[in-house]
């Protein structure tokens, strides 16, 4: 299909899929060729804003991801028979090591009107618990992190599946083209690294952009002796080496380079997306510096979302600042990482408040700071790890993982304010009171942008996926 | 697509008194000699769709977003190895004549650069679009070394384009 010059020696070197054509498939190949082609040009424009299923209240996402499992018998799950039978023994988890019920060494009280419970732990964000919709009865199917990182953000964790920013941004489209509709800040190169904010096999303009990669996770830092940079700047969004207009014409040469080899090539996908991405880093190369810039907050922001140097709750001040400058910005998901680990297996204790310490603040600041801009109302906040902590103590301080029963919470976006929905029993190990599925919870989630699971569906490999893929149940008494 | 030695390189190896590589980014080892840390791999291969260390991958992503188009465009190593890349075309070019002016040899330069990164020659569309764009930019410099800097920009560009990228 390309033109080739074969006399000189250079030249003979065949493409791979030319000898292959050559050599097997002959005609075959080239009815494929015309049939996959046909295919590849009737695929629509990915990313212009599309039309829901039916009307629904959230049109963007905020997805504040606690990487560890952070434990939800400390936080927010109060247990008093667990504390007052704190240091039994109990058949819960015995073959996991489990044996001895550890009960909560923090003080809970009740918040707002609607009475929803929280450790000391929480201070700020317990004000705003008539915002929040809490969910005690999520369970999981399995309590490894990778696996369970996975699964909470593709439903899968033995295949590799689009994830729900993904699916989101497939849906909703995007409404600023200059911007990536779907930003991962400060994502985890653990867990699956990658996988958990990749398109699968959705367009890949529909992939998660990552921001602020962990570049050296903390445990080789400390090992190391390096600096543990935990939210870099955007990489590589630009050089001092050309001007505007020496790149542009580059890319004009680029596009050019690219365009006539898509009229040789029959079937190249890749080229098409290929030019695409160049044009978007380009423009993004102007918008993103100017996103990323925070200098010119005000100090009422700062001090509210606790920015400033040398504080606590300055990473996780910034990046949730950022998460709602991109959302103003139009960008249609925004995963935030948290920069503290909630994997407490030991002295859980003393590190638990420092996760909290550093997240408490920024993240009342950030729907306050929602509230305030009218955008909570439609922008559907969420905050959840890959599964809670069991209630049975582990080397003896700490405790261990568990899927069983754990709890997520939810604000704005259409769920119902103050709300305590589904119950663990009574020490806070597994959901016995209307138990929300991992699917369940992904089901509802795409209820509440305006999609019914089972209709949201990409055709690949000769069956329609879904997020859900065959489960799912939308959990309609936590929408407004 | 890891875009690494070009022309003669001698296989380095990274130095064994530092735990960590001091700079996976900008090692020019081939990547099959570089150690993978799970949790810290390389920009050119983590955002070229390396396989999850840490994951059983049974085929990986092949994706084509923005993130990539910015590391071609802007990254430190890809700057490197295109300026590489020049000084090698215009030695090339020297050996035959030591004086040669390069901005009178558009086409030639078209031909040795294509020959280098993409294996063949480039047809006569080709070698008109390229040669254009690199006696345009020749023009607007003077000195010895912007006319290497307009050479990087164009073996940049050939870095950037798909068929670099793409393994055919």
């Amino acid at each position: 299909m390309s033109k080739r010059n074969y006399q000189n020696p250079i030249e003979r070197m065949f493409s791979r899929r030319q000898a292959l054509k050559a050599s097997a498939s002959g005609f075959g190949y080239l009815a494929f060729s015309a049939l996959a082609n046909s295919v590849a040009r009737t695929e629509d424009k990915k990313t212009a804003p599309h039309a829901t299923h039916f009307p629904a209240k959230a049109k963007r996402v905020i997805f504040l991801c606690m990487n560890g499992g952070p434990s939800h018998v400390d936080l927010f799950d109060h247990k008093p028979i667990l504390n007052s039978r704190s240091g039994q023994a109990t058949e819960i988890g015995k073959d996991r090591g489990g044996a001895t019920l550890l009960g909560s060494p923090f003080q809970f009280s009740q918040h707002g009107d609607a009475g929803l419970w929280f450790s000391e732990l929480f201070p700020n964000l317990s004000n705003h618990a008539d915002k929040l919709c809490m969910i005690h009865s999520m369970n999981t199917d399995l309590p490894n992190h990778s696996q369970a990182f996975v699964q909470m953000h593709t439903g899968s964790f033995q295949f590799v599946r689009p994830s729900l920013g993904a699916w989101t941004l497939y849906g909703l489209g995007t409404e600023n083209t200059n911007l990536p509709g779907f930003i991962t800040l400060n994502p985890p190169s653990d867990n699956g690294g990658a996988r958990n904010y990749g398109s699968g096999f959705l367009p890949t303009i529909c992939q998660g952009t990552k921001l602020g990669q962990q570049q050296i996770p903390a445990f080789y830092a400390a090992l190391l002796g390096k600096e543990y940079d935990s939210s870099p700047p955007f990489k590589n969004i630009g050089n001092n080496k050309l001007s505007r207009e020496q790149q542009r014409s580059q890319l004009d040469l680029i596009k050019q380079l690219n365009t006539y080899k898509l009229e040789q090539e029959v079937y190249q996908p890749e080229i098409e997306g290929a030019i695409e991405s160049f044009e978007l880093a380009f423009r993004m190369q102007d918008e993103v510096p100017k996103l990323l810039d925070l200098s010119n907050e005000s100090s009422y922001t700062n001090q509210l979302y606790g920015i400033g140097s040398g504080l606590p709750t300055d990473s996780f001040g910034r990046q949730c600042l950022l998460a709602r400058r991109m959302v103003e910005a139009g960008v249609r998901f925004v995963e935030v990482t948290a920069p503290t680990n909630w994997d407490h297996h030991f002295l859980i204790k003393e590190a638990l408040p420092k996760s909290c310490l550093a997240t408490d603040q920024p993240i009342a600041a950030l729907l306050t700071d929602l509230k305030q801009a009218g955008l909570l109302e439609d922008t559907l906040v969420i905050w959840a790890g890959e599964f809670g902590r069991t209630p049975y103590g582990q080397s003896i301080t700490g405790r261990d993982h568990n899927n069983k029963g754990y709890t997520i919470w939810m604000a704005g976006g259409g769920v119902k304010a103050g709300l305590a929905y589904g119950a663990t029993d009574e020490f806070g190990y597994e959901a016995v009171d209307n138990p929300v599925h991992l699917h369940d919870w992904h089901a509802t989630i795409l209820h509440l942008l305006g999609f019914d699971h089972e209709r949201l569906t990409y055709n690949y490999g000769g069956r329609d996926f879904r997020l859900t893929d065959v489960s799912g149940n939308v959990v309609q008494a936590i929408i407004a | 697509m890891v875009a690494n030695t070009i022309g003669d390189r001698p296989i380095s190896l990274i130095g064994l008194d530092d735990r960590v590589p001091h700079d996976l980014d900008g090692s020019l080892t081939r990547s099959i000699y570089l150690p993978i840390l799970r949790d810290r791999l390389p920009d050119a291969l983590a955002i070229f769709d390396f396989a999850e260390p840490s994951l059983v991958t049974g085929a990986r992503d092949k994706t084509n977003v923005p993130v990539q188009a910015l590391y071609l465009m802007n990254s430190d190593f890809v700057l490197a190895r295109s300026s590489a890349l020049a000084q090698s075309i215009l030695t090339a070019l020297a050996q035959e004549n030591p004086n040669i002016d390069p901005s009178e040899h558009t086409e030639q330069i078209v031909v040795i650069a294509f020959q280098k990164c993409l294996g063949r020659k480039p047809d006569r569309i080709e070698t008109k679009l390229a040669s254009e764009y690199l006696m345009n930019e020749f023009k607007t410099v003077v000195e010895k070394a912007n006319r290497e800097a307009a050479l990087a920009r164009y073996c940049q560009a050939l870095f950037s384009s798909a068929e670099f990228r793409n393994v055919d």
